[in-house]
């Protein structure tokens, strides 16, 4: 092995070992061999926490939630990162606008979403006054509903800003030249969208994507603000098993913990086999 | 009568807030290959970006094959332009990449697997059809991104330095190949360097872009001998230019008296030639002093000091004199041209 080979591999693992620590931990302690309440080695809570329907429910109503959002957000940042292009203008404008939401920590944007979205909130206010409501109180449940509609839309509005820098520097690095091409190739604007745009598009926003889902999957400020109790999602499950008083349950956060982890790691894998595939995704 | 694979008329071209192009105005026959050449910034890219239809104009007539495509995108103007490093979709394979300019003009499957193949082959790339194309070297992009041009079947090929980023070797490759498939395809070319030796090569005609206007477009013999202007001349890297001035029908300067055209008006002007029109000569008209020897592939060049005007001589032949001697040269005056205007050495 060379010097730098052995460098390469020492900065590897100084990166991944707070992760190895912490899985290794969380594996130890869900199977109670170490951390509060740990009573000796065994599989037995682990099978009795995977056995639960509220933790399966939980993992349905965020994987919803992430999909959802994520979905609506990757869809608002291609199209915004399609339209507006051109250097200046409006298009400059609509970009800048586009990322505002960035820097907003995601419990502002949640207390933002509460206040805008609930039933006694800006929005229902407003439909209220112009006569589209007969009061406030009628608005649809868009916060604490079991859908979970104001946390989609919450989220997606944050990731939107995250999904569309990418998608801008996709298209500003690499799609204008290309599209160029197409279009003295012969290719009309359809044909550039559909044949060079999106397929570099996706291609260029898929990792980031994918960061979103497994971001919202797991994120705990927003749902506790927007969320209803049932189903609980798995973030405010884990953080309510692991606080609970009776600390042998402790474990079971940590169970929850790898299950979380699990997930994220099959969207990885999901990500690295789409893009080893990419061909089939052609249209 | 056929008509021009493309024609380029009172043609202005915005270049930010600098007053861009101007009056640019050309035509290209089918099959004809005009090179442009001009310093960097003089807008010989925006030329071309104006005619594929990808600059905006802001004045002129553009028509390729005899209609009329001023107005019309520039996927509408049979006009392919490659950009100095080839651009090929990274998304997709290279068979795919060639095919691109078939497929969106809805030609059938097997059509296309025909009609790739044979330009695969062509640029010596059929074994490599399914790569992709960051497995490719330089030299196999270049022949790739031809393929896909010449599979549009373009009237006009638009060549934005083609050959800038490769090496001698590759340069000649590519150059091959781009001659070969235009020999066969017939595509009118305008090829945008600012080498001169591929300028000579490649073109049929060549266009000099000074000042944001074509000084001179002419054959590369006639461009090199016979340099319209001052500004060309210096543009061409003439190595000799002489001040002196004209009256009563000829040149005077310290070389002595070379007769001009009788229409020649009178006034500064500098005699322009090339090393080919001096040579070293037992009875030369020119007595002068060696004052430096440079060794090259061709021969030597001297810098010879002639009535304290410094020329330069290439010498291939005989023995090679040194610095501080002396040097008889005889200039064949027919390859002089008279320039109004100073430029000395």
């Amino acid at each position: 092995m060379t010097r730098s080979s052995r460098r390469g591999l020492l900065a590897a693992l100084a990166v991944a070992l707070p992760v190895l620590v912490g899985v290794g931990y969380s594996v130890l302690a869900s199977v109670g061999l170490t951390g509060p309440g740990a009573a000796g080695g065994g599989s037995a809570r682990l099978v009795a926490v995977l056995g639960e329907p509220v933790v399966w429910a939980g993992l349905a109503w965020s994987l919803w939630v992430a999909a959802a959002s994520t979905a609506l957000a990757a869809a608002g940042a291609v199209a915004v990162a399609a339209l507006f292009r051109r250097g200046a203008g409006i298009d400059r404008m609509a970009r800048l606008f586009a990322v505002l939401p960035l820097p907003i920590p995601h419990l502002a944007a949640a207390v933002a979403g509460l206040l805008l979205l609930g039933q006694s909130g800006l929005l229902a206010r407003l439909l209220a006054s112009l006569g589209l409501l007969a009061d406030p109180g009628g608005m649809p449940a868009l916060v604490y509903d079991r859908a979970g509609l104001g946390l989609i839309l919450t989220l997606a509005w944050k990731e939107f800003a995250f999904l569309a820098l990418v998608a801008f520097s996709v298209v500003a690095t690499r799609g204008e030249r290309l599209e160029e091409v197409a279009r003295t190739l012969g290719a009309k604007p359809a044909a550039v969208f559909r044949r060079v745009t999106w397929p570099l598009l996706w291609r260029g926003i898929l990792p980031a994507v994918v960061a979103a889902f497994v971001f919202v999957a797991s994120t705990y400020e927003a749902t506790a603000v927007l969320a209803p109790s049932d189903p609980l999602a798995l973030p405010l499950l884990t953080l309510e098993r692991y606080t609970d008083a009776d600390l042998s349950r402790r474990g079971d956060a940590f169970a929850l913990a790898l299950l979380g982890m699990t997930v994220s790691l099959l969207a990885v894998a999901a990500h690295e086999w789409a893009r080893s595939h990419w061909d089939r995704f052609e249209p | 009568m056929t008509a021009p694979a493309l024609e380029v008329r009172g043609l202005s071209v915005p270049f930010g807030d600098a007053p861009g192009l101007r009056d640019i105005g050309f035509t290209l026959d089918p099959g004809e290959r005009l090179v442009l050449l001009g310093a960097s910034g003089a807008g010989k890219t925006t030329l071309l970006r104006a005619i594929a239809g990808l600059a905006p104009l802001a004045a002129g007539r553009l028509t390729v094959g005899g209609q009329d495509v001023t107005a019309r995108p520039a996927e509408s103007r049979d006009a392919v332009y490659l950009h100095q490093t080839p651009l090929l979709f990274p998304h997709l394979s290279i068979f795919e990449n060639v095919a691109f300019p078939l497929r969106i003009r809805g030609y059938q499957d097997s059509e296309i697997r025909a009609s790739v193949a044979e330009l695969l082959e062509s640029v010596r790339l059929d074994g490599l059809a399914g790569r992709r194309p960051h497995t490719l070297s330089g030299g196999q992009k270049h022949r790739a991104a031809l393929a896909r041009a010449m599979a549009a079947r373009p009237a006009v090929l638009l060549l934005d330095e083609p050959l800038a980023a490769l090496d001698p070797s590759l340069r000649d490759e590519v150059r091959a190949t781009l001659l070969s498939l235009q020999a066969h395809y017939r595509p009118a070319l305008v090829i945008v360097t600012h080498d001169l030796e591929d300028a000579a090569v490649l073109g049929d005609r060549i266009g000099i872009l000074l000042g944001g206007t074509l000084a001179q477009l002419d054959q590369p013999d006639r461009l090199f001998q016979r340099p319209a202007s001052l500004a060309v001349a210096r543009f061409l890297g003439l190595p000799n230019l002489v001040a002196g001035s004209v009256a009563a029908g000829q040149f005077q300067s310290a070389l002595g008296l070379i007769p001009v055209e009788a229409e020649s008006p009178s006034g500064p002007a500098t005699a322009a030639f090339g090393t080919d029109a001096l040579r070293p000569e037992p009875c030369g008209s020119l007595q002068g002093i060696v004052r430096s020897v440079q060794y090259g592939p061709r021969g030597a060049t001297l810098r010879v000091d002639v009535a304290g005007i410094e020329l330069e001589v290439v010498t291939g032949a005989g023995a090679i004199p040194h610095p501080g001697d002396e040097l008889s040269l005889g200039l064949e005056r027919d390859r002089v041209t008279i320039l109004p205007g100073i430029g000395d050495v």
